[in-house]
């Protein structure tokens, strides 16, 4: 049996939830994994507020590696950058054995953001009028062509998430 | 955890607080043995096309593609679980 541990981090509107299946499969091999949901997301959605911002998402997954006293991890993360993975990497690389990265944006040294993810961020941000600049709601799982079948459990679990801070 | 014959050494890993996000990335996390890069070839974003090329140039990455839209763990949990399962025998294997 595998002696790992892996932690996966979620992307923007998505929480522990969607790594259910995939955990599911890790831990009957064996695995110790662990699956973050940042704050204001997911189950803690009830903790949405003006407060959060990138040192939150930093937080949230180192404060796991020290609580949970992890020496050695695989990070896997998913999607967007501004959800700590990259700090916590760049910070913790002794202790990061393999970094995985699904479908996602990469860090780019000496530039917290990219150009493209800077006009997607103000596009992103004239979304969130409603609710008076707080979060930017969920975009449909159709837009990222989740399978047919899952789209409404997708769609019914994605949450607001803290718009750019 | 691994505590046996290592007692009750403190364990200390950087805190939240020592992470600021403010400052620049160091780059050490290049220094990470193992990485793997995933690209769903199904997205219609194509958000992240540019990033699997350039991770293509990576001696250490490991390049994937899974014909399916963005949220790969819910559309291939099987090929997404053991991509990462490669990964993290990939690190066994170096040790």
């Amino acid at each position: 049996m595998p002696d790992q541990t892996i932690v996966l981090v979620h992307g923007a509107w998505h929480g522990a939830w969607c790594y259910r299946r995939v955990a599911e499969l890790l831990r009957r091999s064996g695995y110790r994994v662990y699956t973050p949901t940042l704050t204001g997301l997911g189950e803690r959605s009830h903790l949405l507020s003006r407060s959060i911002n990138l040192s939150t998402h930093i937080a949230d997954i180192a404060n796991l590696i020290r609580w949970e006293e992890i020496e050695q991890f695989v990070l896997v993360g998913h999607s967007y950058g501004r959800n700590g993975r990259h700090r916590v990497a760049d910070a913790m690389s002794d202790r990061v054995s393999a970094l995985v990265y699904l479908d996602a944006f990469l860090p780019t040294a000496g530039k917290p953001s990219t150009p493209s993810s800077r006009r997607s961020g103000r596009r992103a941000a004239s979304k969130c009028e409603g609710s008076n600049g707080l979060s930017v709601p969920p975009m449909p799982a159709a837009a990222f062509n989740v399978n047919e079948a899952d789209r409404s459990w997708v769609d019914a679990l994605c949450t607001p998430i803290r718009s750019r801070h | 955890m691994k505590r046996t014959g290592r007692g009750l050494t403190p364990y200390a890993p950087p805190s939240a607080r020592d992470i600021d996000p403010t400052i620049e990335l160091t780059g050490s996390y290049r220094r990470i043995a193992a990485m793997s890069y995933v690209l769903a070839t199904q997205n219609p974003a194509a958000l992240f096309d540019g990033f699997a090329r350039s991770m293509k140039n990576e001696p250490a990455c490991r390049s994937y593609e899974l014909p399916c839209g963005h949220d790969v763990m819910i559309d291939l949990p099987k090929e997404t679980a053991a991509i990462i399962e490669e990964a993290a025998a990939r690190v066994v294997g170096e040790r």
